[in-house]
């Protein structure tokens, strides 16, 4: 029984990484590089990024 | 804006970034502009298409989001140089509308209920406001006193 633990344990941990939950998969980071504010760089920003003033307009169009 | 780039942006003091916030319950043409620009954004002329479709709402040239709209803007697109049909694919597949919702959703949890508003280092503005009042912010942040 004993025998079999190490593969049963790398089977859970198998499972868990399919499923994004092993420890370490950074799964639990949120990462959604399709958003334009998340790219580097940004393209809608100018300046400087380390720039001390940081100023963001929320803009309509009309 | 151009004393700001001039004396802050371009001096590395301020980044100014634009996020969305289309008064779609006012402005029924205000999220497909919101889309225009991002999908401009794709390829590197955000601003340039911002300033273009500001003009042409300024002259009426675009209102609902009509199709009628999509032409203007992909003309808009042509005339700022990038490639059309990429950028009508992505307004038409709506490939920036997480992004518009989660600027939205980042507006409504900061309070802001009109255009434009300012988070200047976490400071809220609200409303257009002369280069004076801003250099007057932005230097207190620089060197306070």
């Amino acid at each position: 029984m004993y025998r079999l633990l190490p593969i049963l344990v790398a089977a859970v941990l198998l499972s868990l990484a399919a499923c994004g939950l092993a420890p370490g998969s950074g799964s639990v980071i949120p990462s959604d590089t399709s958003l334009l504010s998340s790219r580097t760089p940004n393209p809608r920003l100018i300046g400087a990024a380390d720039a001390p003033v940081k100023i963001i307009e929320f803009s309509d169009y009309q | 804006m151009p004393q700001l780039t001039k004396n802050y942006i371009d001096t590395g003091k301020v980044s100014f970034e634009v996020r969305d916030f289309p008064l779609t319950q006012i402005h029924s043409g205000a999220l497909m502009a919101a889309q225009a620009a991002d999908c401009s954004a794709e390829q590197g002329q955000f601003f340039l298409m911002r300033k273009t479709i500001f003009d042409g709402a300024a002259n009426q040239e675009w209102r609902d989001g009509s199709l009628d709209d999509l032409t203007t803007f992909g003309n808009y697109a042509s005339a700022v140089g990038i490639d059309r049909a990429q950028f009508e694919s992505c307004v038409t597949t709506n490939r920036h509308l997480a992004q518009i919702k989660a600027d939205m959703a980042m507006a409504q949890q900061l309070g802001i209920n009109s255009t434009p508003a300012f988070i200047i280092n976490g400071r809220l503005l609200m409303g257009a406001q002369p280069y004076a009042e801003f250099a007057k912010i932005i230097d207190t942040m620089i060197s306070p006193p």
